[in-house]
Order: C-alpha cells, then structure tokens, then sequence
C-alpha cells in the first residue's frame, strides 16, 4: 500500500508547490451597498489603503507601506490572529476606487489530505484580487466591493477545507462584514 | 414595377438574409460562471444570442468553415460542440476531466483537446468526434495552436516551463522547448513560421522560431499575461495582461513593446476579427468584452457579456 501511494503523493506535493495556480474555473464574488451619505465622506472612510483597520470590523490591526500608489503594501492582523498581506494594484482617486491582490497569507492550519500535508491559509482562497468602488447616487451613495480567486487547493477534488464552497462563503463574509461596518461609520 | 407576389417574395428573401443563420464571423464568448456562451455578432458588436454550455466552458475553438464551435467544459470531463447556424447546443462529448485548451486543425479534420490534470492531449477525429489518440506531453498542458498546414500542433506546457511541438502525422512530440515561466497562451502566425508563448509567471513572452523550435527573443509585458493573438498581417501581437488590465501591443518586426491600452479587468481570452484589424478581448471581471482597433490602439466599443468571460482560444473563426 505504502508504495503505491508514495508516487501518488510525490505527485501532488508538485502541486501544492505552486503560488499562482490557474485551475480551471475562478470564482467570483461581488457585493453591493447603499449608502445614505454622500460619496466623499464614504470614500474618506476607507481611501488609505493602510487604514483598513479603522472601518473593517474583522481586522484587527493593519500595517502599512508606500502609501497609496501601485505597489503599496498593507499587512492585515484578523481578530484571529491571522495576517493576511495585500499590495495596491491600480487607485484611482478619481473615480473612487482602487484595486488590490493578496501577496501572502498566514497558515490557519495544516490538514493532510490525499497522504500530503496541506496549508489553509487565512482567507481559504488563491490568487485573490479584488477592487471596490464608491458611486455617488444623488446625496448618497453606492459602494460595489468584488473579488476574483481561486480555491486554496489547486489540485484535482479538493477537501472540504479549501474548496469552492468554502472559498466563497469566506470571501463573502470578509467582504460584506466591510460593507455593513463602512456603512454604519458613513451614516453617523 | 413590382407587383404585390414580387414584394413578398422580395421581403421574403430580405428576412432571409438578415437572419443570423450565416456562418461567420461571430465572436464566441465563453461565460465560465454563467454557464453560457455569448455569440456577439461581428458585424454589429451585439450579441446575438446565448447559448447555455454547462460544465464551466472555457476553451473555445471555431472550425475553419465557421459551422462548429467547440467550447471545453472542465467541469464536465470534455467539451459540448455549437451548431454555429443554428446557434444551438448541438452534443456534448467526454474526454478527460481536467479539459481546458482546445483547437481544430485548419483542415478542419482534427480536433486536439489538451487535459489539464493528465498531461496529455486528446486527439480526436473532428468527423465523428471519437478519440484517435491521447498523447503524454508536459505538465498541465494548456493552450494549443496548429500550424496553417495542420502539420505540427504546438503545446504550452504551463508547468513545465515548455513549448512541445507535435508530429499530427504520427502523433507523437517531435521537440520540447524551455520557454518562460508558466506559458498558458500560444499564438501562431500565418506562416507557421512562428510561435508565440505567453508566460503568465515571468510576465513575459517568448518568441518560438518553430523550423528549428529556437527561442529567438524574450519580450517583457505587463503583469500576469494569459493570451495572444496577431493583427494587420501579424505585424502587431497583442498580449492580455489579467494583473493589469491591459494589453500590450508588441511590433513583431522589432520585437519591442510599442504600446499598453487599458481594458476592463482581468483580461484574458484574446482574439482578431476575420478583418485582420479589431481585436477582442475578454474581461473576465467586467463581465464584457473590449473591441479595440489594432491600428489605432483605441478601445472603439465595449460588449457586455455575462459573469466569467474567459474565451482561451481562437474564438473568432478565421
């Protein structure tokens, strides 16, 4: 037994090696709020990308560096403990909007799986990008948040803890718990 | 002078005409999380209709004589083929469970499906859609690309950093060649003569002379690139960049980027109009689908889709 699952599991380690995997299908997520403020004031809320922290409910502390430009880098603490480190790909101050991709993720925990130990990261995700956007709408105002990733396990029949479902439903959490928490800062 | 039978018939052969029963040139739009396939007509840049394709379709192939379109499901282990004048799902067919990249041969006699997951590509006979052969080629193969002669079949091997080039006479890889890192997208232009490999990695491309299966240039683009296609008498390649937003627009002669314009978000399936001059391009993100003029460099106009727009492949017939 041992020795037929020994190349088998060779095999998949070469697949967990990768950092940008392009399995075949990327999932989406895309959330929308209204807001009754008008948009300056929603978009002064959350326009430094460093400071996540002080409108996002689920990240505990952020770090951050270079500012808001291409390249800029943030590094998330979730109230769990987990980091979670994001670089600005695109901010237009202009039309309200910037557009970042996760760089690095801490481990949640290692799971075995198919004989191979994999790592879940923190948002259970892969190649994870993502750009809101504030919309003024008369006096007040619509914020669109939307991501694009992969699950986190990039091989064939992924276990439960990395899988498409689970990817999606963290993904929607993270995104709609900012929306409410923006929403409740903007409207004081 | 008509009289009314004339105009009748007149109309008659009017209607006729106008009806989208034609073969090309439509643009086939592959919506991997719609579940669909969007048929924009090229005529107009509307879409015409859509085609429900379930199985997360992805890849997309024409065939030469614009009557079939054969889009891969990896959800679905194969690919379902398009009746073109119809625009109807005309059958489905199972190869292997990690489908992706796919092509038709431009004798129209063979269709080359590449799996993802097995490392090899399906060979089938486009007549009756029954596997010839499944060749072994590198790992997760992805896009394909057969030569003008239907001669050689070209394939990126992503994860082996490789470009293998394929005997279609005796199926079996003539050479493998060592490109960038991680080429997804291949283009070849009307020659044979040449390969183009995108690497989406090493944001970059690599220049395949394919006689001799040499690497002549390395062309830097811009971040994450996924696919390519040539214009204006391949004078021009044009390279989507998903990280990015944009595509780079690279002079084939000098082999220098000589322009970057900004699409919609996450750009990928890239493809040229039977004009030799609009190009398509696929946002994944926006749901929509950029024209730009290759002359120009201008997004001329912009075509909504539906969720996932992917469209790997060569989704205009030629």
């Amino acid at each position: 037994m041992k020795k037929i699952l020994l190349p088998l599991a060779a095999t998949l380690l070469c697949f967990t090696g990768l950092a940008n995997a392009h399995g075949p299908v990327r999932q989406d997520t895309e959330e929308t709020i209204t807001i009754n403020a008008p948009a300056e004031k929603v978009w002064g809320v959350i326009k430094d990308f460093g400071d996540i922290a002080t409108w996002h409910s689920e990240v505990f502390t952020a770090t951050t560096e270079g500012g808001n430009v291409k390249g800029g880098k943030r590094v998330l603490t979730l109230k769990d403990g987990n980091t979670v480190t994001e670089e600005l790909k695109k901010y237009d101050e202009a039309g309200m909007s910037y557009s970042y991709k996760i760089t690095d993720m801490s481990t949640v925990k290692t799971i075995n799986y198919a004989g191979v130990d994999e790592k879940v990261p923190a948002l259970p995700v892969a190649n994870f990008s993502a750009t809101i956007t504030v919309a003024p709408q008369g006096d007040n105002s619509q914020v669109t948040w939307k991501a694009g990733y992969y699950r986190a396990y990039t091989n064939n029949n992924p276990p439960e803890e990395m899988n498409e479902a689970t990817a999606n439903a963290a993904v929607k959490a993270f995104v709609s718990t900012g929306l409410i928490d923006l929403k409740n800062i903007a409207e004081k | 002078m008509f009289t009314l039978n004339d105009r009748v018939v007149l109309i008659a052969l009017l209607t006729t005409a106008s009806t989208p029963l034609t073969a090309a040139p439509f643009a086939y739009i592959s919506n991997q999380l719609a579940d669909n396939v969007s048929i924009i007509d090229l005529a107009t840049n509307k879409v015409v209709n859509t085609v429900a394709v379930s199985g997360k379709p992805a890849g997309v192939a024409v065939s030469p004589d614009g009557n079939k379109v054969y889009i891969s499901t990896p959800e679905a282990d194969g690919f379902a083929v398009i009746d073109a004048r119809k625009q109807q799902l005309l059958t489905t067919v199972k190869t292997s469970n990690g489908a992706l990249g796919i092509t038709v041969a431009p004798d129209n006699k063979r269709l080359y499906v590449a799996d993802w997951f097995k490392n090899t590509v399906s060979v089938l006979d486009a007549s009756n859609l029954e596997i010839i052969k499944t060749i072994t080629v590198g790992q997760s193969p992805s896009g394909l690309v057969v030569s003008p002669d239907s001669r050689w079949l070209y394939v990126a091997n992503r994860l082996d950093n490789s470009v293998s080039k394929i005997d279609t006479h005796s199926l079996t890889v003539k050479k493998t060649v060592t490109v960038g890192e991680h080429p997804f997208g291949l283009a070849i232009d009307s020659t044979g003569g040449r390969v183009y490999a995108v690497n989406v990695e090493s944001d970059d491309v690599t220049v395949l002379e394919t006689a001799a299966m040499k690497s002549i240039a390395t062309i830097k683009v811009g971040a994450l690139p996924y696919a390519a296609t040539l214009a204006l008498n391949d004078s021009r390649l044009f390279v989507t960049n998903m990280d990015d937003g944009t595509i780079s627009v690279i002079d084939t002669d000098t082999l220098t980027n000589i322009g970057l314009i900004e699409v919609g978000e996450k750009p990928e399936g890239i493809g040229t109009h039977t004009d030799d001059r609009h190009i398509y391009v696929a946002n994944w993100f926006d749901k929509n689908v950029s024209v730009l003029d290759a002359k120009t460099l201008q997004v001329t106009e912009t075509v909504k889709t539906d969720r996932g727009s992917r469209a790997f492949g060569q989704f205009i017939a030629r």
